[in-house]
């Protein structure tokens, strides 16, 4: 059981980096495909900050030196760690939202212009 | 409907082009997408060759790296994309573009060289293979250009494949 207990924090910190990998692939993908804009790419660093975060969290627990509560510890367990994975991943969502509101300016760019040429030519 | 490749001689690419609209341009609408020559400046080339640039629709690419605020004038047929690294917005605009023209249109793609220098050649043979494919569905013709220097690349072996013709002037 204490086996059990050291074991499955250890196999899902490494599923955590992963998947953290995997999502760095279909971000800079994305990117590509897209050509977003680069703001896209701040997306990147939530997913580094959040593998950190699981091996703080590991270090924590598993450490007897560090007090826990009301420390700079659970500080930054609490807070600043999903706050820093948090805010790159909505500037990223911002700069996507962004990219993807110019192309709805450009369907109704185009259908307009197209529609008075289309007059014009009459 | 017919893709059509034409590869041109750097020195002859102008002339070639000017060519080839003055035959189409009677008788089609021209979505042209320019990626190397401002709108004006093909403006201006076209009207003192007698092209009926009423007929012509332009996707301009290029315009915007020059002047970020340039804009169309309201009787001016012509749409500014940010750049020819955006193959969304490309491909957005001519969807959008031939959607709502007639029955007799061509697509107009200047040019396949240009496109390759701004983009991966794998994104741009996807961005080919399906915009040769979506303008066969949508009843378009498409003559896609390109430099004579280029034809022994991926991106051109790869259009080849999938056009009707491949017309070497």
């Amino acid at each position: 059981m204490e086996l059990l207990m050291t074991l499955i924090p250890v196999v899902l910190t490494l599923t955590i980096f992963v998947i953290g990998i995997l999502g760095v692939k279909f971000a800079l993908d994305i990117y590509k495909y897209n050509r977003s804009s680069k703001g896209w790419l701040s997306m990147l660093i939530t997913l580094f900050i959040v593998p950190i975060w699981a091996l703080f969290r590991i270090y924590i627990i598993s450490s007897s030196f560090v007090s826990y509560s009301n420390s700079l510890a659970e500080i930054l367990d609490i807070a600043l760690f999903p706050l820093l994975a948090l805010i790159p991943l909505v500037v990223g969502l911002w700069f996507m939202k962004k990219n993807f509101e110019t192309f709805e300016i450009t369907k109704n760019m185009t259908a307009n212009k197209i529609s008075s040429m289309k007059k014009g030519r009459r | 409907m017919s893709t059509l490749l034409y590869i041109l001689k750097p020195e002859d690419y102008l002339a070639e082009t000017i060519k080839i609209l003055k035959g189409v341009s009677k008788d089609y609408v021209v979505i042209y997408v320019t990626t190397n020559k401002l709108y004006s400046g093909l403006k201006e080339v076209f009207l003192k060759n007698g092209i009926n640039i009423k007929n012509i629709f332009f996707i301009d690419c290029v315009s915007k790296n020059v002047d970020k605020n340039v804009k169309a004038k309201e009787d001016e047929n012509v749409v500014f994309l940010d750049s020819a690294s955006n193959l969304t917005n490309i491909s957005i605009a001519i969807i959008e573009s031939i959607k709502v023209t007639g029955n007799k249109k061509i697509l107009f793609l200047d040019s396949l060289s240009t496109l390759a220098l701004f983009n991966d050649v794998k994104v741009l043979q996807k961005f080919s293979y399906y915009i040769v494919n979506e303008m066969a569905v949508m009843g378009c013709d498409t003559a896609i250009l390109t430099l004579e220097s280029d034809m022994d690349k991926n991106i051109v072996e790869m259009v080849k494949s999938i056009v009707d013709q491949v017309i070497k002037l």
